[in-house]
């Protein structure tokens, strides 16, 4: 496979994460039930809850990445992501699969990377009647840092003041008049 | 005549309180409590930030923007509670809080280096503009919320009995600025120009 050397890197650094995965994904089929989709209440609380296995910055794989891209750009049910997982291993005449043997699974392994330009933290900023209120946020430089990495926002980007002449007025007049 | 952010007199006066080779950084605050479900029982309150020196038209695009926190929303017992004074300080005083957290990197007088398209630029970031409807805009001014106080406008000192008379001098109009009212919160006037006594965050950036 082509593959760069830090996706690699990675892939052997996640090599020790299997296990707990699979354990996590044992136990979360048989919290299946109780389980309901993932709200934003929920996203807030997985980010902050102190993580239970290794951080990953990156994918396993580029496969790995494509197939979360696909599944997530799409919105795909998991049965579908499940259906193109099948296909994929059917199809490819790989000894070993790269891709997550679930989506449920791909999902997990989502939440649990280190991506530092997303994660939320979360202040207390008041006590009212016994009750602690949080602000939940990211730092504004990293959402900043995220804007300003957008490749063709700097064609676009003013950086200093630009007086706009009155004369230009009078020529575009001048112009619609012309025609 | 005025087209982007940047040709605004705003900008211009901005600039001149810069450092030499340091950049203007205009961001853009947008917040509003929202309902989470169709029956109006939970509520969100999200912020959202976009950066005024992108162009109107690239700007607007769904990708220019970020989410920036989700901000408290308090519960009270009943509606008694809800319509207490103590209880609306306390929101006020929360939602303060949260922008002095949210904003803090505001605070350094350093600036900050942001890589753009690969090069490295000196940045000061300054709020230019937030985009607010009506009580949430009396929240980040701290004005009465009422459109029946006296000063009902979070703008100006224009009494409610002359903000629709169209032949209003210049003279006649005071603008609100963070000076007056500061000065009006810390001799305890502050009902008298109709703003609230918790102290405005917006007072530390100044």
């Amino acid at each position: 496979m082509n593959e760069g050397d830090q996706s690699f890197s990675s892939c052997e650094r996640s090599t020790s994460i299997p296990d707990d995965n699979q354990t996590m994904l044992i136990s979360d089929d048989r919290e299946n039930s109780s389980e309901t989709s993932s709200n934003v209440e929920d996203i807030l609380n997985d980010d902050l809850i102190e993580p239970e296995v290794e951080m990953n910055a990156v994918f396993p794989n580029e496969a790995y990445a494509d197939l979360m891209t696909l599944v997530t750009k799409h919105n795909l049910s998991n049965t579908t992501g499940n259906a193109i997982i099948k296909f994929f291993n059917k199809h490819a005449n790989l000894s070993t699969s790269p891709l997550p043997k679930s989506i449920k699974q791909g999902r997990k392994y989502l939440d649990e990377m280190d991506l530092p330009t997303l994660a939320f933290t979360k202040t207390c900023v008041i006590n009212y009647n016994n009750n602690e209120y949080y602000l939940h946020h990211r730092s504004l430089i990293n959402c900043v840092k995220n804007i300003l990495s957008i490749p063709d926002i700097s064609q676009n980007f003013a950086l200093t003041f630009k007086r706009l002449k009155v004369m230009q007025v009078c020529n575009l007049f001048n112009l619609y008049y012309l025609y | 005549m005025y087209s982007e952010q940047n040709t605004g007199l705003w900008w211009e006066s901005a600039e001149d309180t810069l450092p030499t080779g340091a950049k203007l950084l205009s961001l853009i605050l947008y917040s509003d409590a929202t309902n989470v479900d169709t029956l109006g029982k939970s509520q969100l309150h999200p912020i959202y930030i976009s950066i005024g020196n992108i162009k109107n038209w690239r700007r607007n695009k769904p990708d220019a923007k970020q989410l920036l926190g989700y901000l408290p929303i308090l519960k009270a017992g009943d509606s008694t509670e809800r319509q207490s004074e103590n209880f609306k300080n306390v929101m006020r005083e929360a939602f303060h809080k949260s922008l002095e957290t949210l904003l803090k990197p505001l605070l350094n007088d350093d600036g900050i280096d942001l890589t753009l398209n690969g090069e490295t630029i000196w940045f000061y970031p300054r709020v230019s503009i937030i985009i607010a409807d009506w009580p949430e805009a009396a929240t980040y001014c701290l004005t009465f919320k009422s459109p029946m106080s006296h000063f009902p406008c979070h703008f100006c000192l224009v009494t409610r009995d002359n903000l629709p008379d169209i032949d209003l001098q210049n003279v006649d109009i005071i603008p609100r600025t963070h000076i007056n009212m500061q000065q009006h919160f810390n001799q305890g006037s502050g009902k008298s120009v109709c703003i609230e006594n918790v102290p405005n965050f917006f007072w530390k950036l100044s």
